[in-house]
């Protein structure tokens, strides 16, 4: 009897306390229409180092429980399709003083991102959360190692029980989604990226 | 009679430790690597034919589950066109999907596989026969495979979403082994 209590207290915990649940947050990359841009002739790379890639971030999710994710791993195809629809290649580059990467492939611009995360619920017995932030920082380097380009961009997606029930992070997919979406008319619309895209 | 309620609870405890709900897997998610090879490849532009489960096969390609959760494609409820979604938005990614080229990419879904109930490692497994036709004429034909395998977990809060995000990296991987496939590039090149 003893023992059956506590392996029902080993369960009860393990089921709704402290857990990290994984999450995976990449959007839907397909929403990331290519015929919403005007291209810029170049070929650019953008950065992220391994440390990044394989970076776990946790942050809140419902009833006391975290959610687990790698903001820059999943992020990675959608900066990817972003670059790949503004620009004629893009390039995954590990770090951004990678010579022969940018000579080989006649790399113009080197962006840097940097992705920071945060999330909240409303529930108390479901862990997804219910709102989730995404904040998108990102500077293009030019060929000199200046910085040509800056600029922040923040996407939030918010979701009931009753639409993640099917889909746990779907607060993180629509937050990742909106700021991607503004990342890439940021980029699309950047003068300074046009102009020294066609320089010499 | 308090021995045998306790019972009870834990029964529904381990249930719900082990067992899901039906859920959706994530859409595909294209892979940089993949995009670019294609890109590098030389490959001429392509349309995707007929795909669908190899006719005779006993086990059915578009039914998975999670530790008795239905796990649905989110493509009409199939698997097979996950797969052939999955190449669509790759080939269209790498501006190689023509709807009226010569070349054409058809196959079958041999296999699909998703072992959940392991408490420590989880695998999904995915096997399809790739037909490429030129004008008509057979240029390749060859079945490829693929595994991946994930930290699982005894509780199931862990290891069902772990499993449901964990399925697509099989079908990244399919695509990266057809697209690296030598006698592929051969049959599809310019």
């Amino acid at each position: 009897m003893r023992a059956l209590t506590k392996v029902a207290v080993v369960l009860l915990a393990g089921l709704f306390f402290g857990c990290a649940h994984p999450i995976v947050i990449t959007p839907d990359v397909s929403r990331l229409e290519r015929n919403e841009v005007q291209p810029i002739a170049c070929n650019v790379g953008y950065v992220i180092t391994d440390a990044d890639r394989e970076l776990a971030v946790e942050t809140p999710g419902g009833g006391g429980d975290k959610v687990k994710y790698y903001p820059y791993k999943e992020l990675d195809p959608a900066l990817f399709k972003v670059f790949s629809n503004v620009f004629q290649r893009a390039y995954s580059m590990k770090s951004p003083s990678d010579a022969a990467l940018v000579k080989a492939n006649d790399i113009r611009f080197i962006f840097v991102p940097r992705i920071k995360t945060d999330s909240s619920s409303t529930g108390v017995f479901t862990w997804p959360p219910t709102d989730f932030t995404i904040e998108l920082s990102c500077k293009a380097l030019g060929a000199d190692g200046t910085v040509v380009w800056e600029k922040t961009f923040t996407g939030t997606g918010h979701a009931e029980f009753g639409e993640f029930k099917t889909d746990l992070p779907l607060a993180a997919k629509r937050a990742s989604l909106q700021v991607m979406q503004a990342f890439q008319q940021g980029v699309n619309a950047a003068p300074e990226l046009r102009a020294q895209a066609g320089k010499p | 009679m308090a021995a045998l309620q306790l019972k009870t609870v834990l029964a529904g405890l381990l249930l719900a430790a082990l067992t899901a709900c039906s859920s959706v897997a994530p859409k595909y998610t294209l892979v940089p690597d993949n995009i670019n090879r294609l890109r590098d490849s030389g490959m001429e532009s392509t349309r995707l034919g007929e795909f669908s489960a190899a006719p005779g096969n006993p086990s059915d390609v578009n039914k998975l589950s999670i530790r008795g959760g239905a796990y649905l494609s989110p493509y009409e409820g199939s698997y097979v066109n996950y797969l052939k979604e999955a190449l669509r938005m790759e080939l269209d990614e790498a501006r190689l999907l023509n709807p009226n080229a010569n070349v054409e990419l058809s196959g079958f879904v041999l296999r699909n596989e998703l072992n959940a109930a392991g408490f420590s490692i989880s695998d999904a497994q995915i096997e399809a026969r790739f037909v490429v036709k030129r004008d008509g004429q057979v240029r390749f034909d060859k079945v490829l495979s693929a595994k991946y395998e994930w930290e699982s977990h005894f509780v199931g809060a862990i290891a069902i979403p772990r499993a449901q995000q964990n399925y697509p990296m099989v079908v990244q991987k399919l695509l990266s082994a057809l697209w690296a496939d030598k006698d592929f590039i051969s049959a599809v090149k310019k």
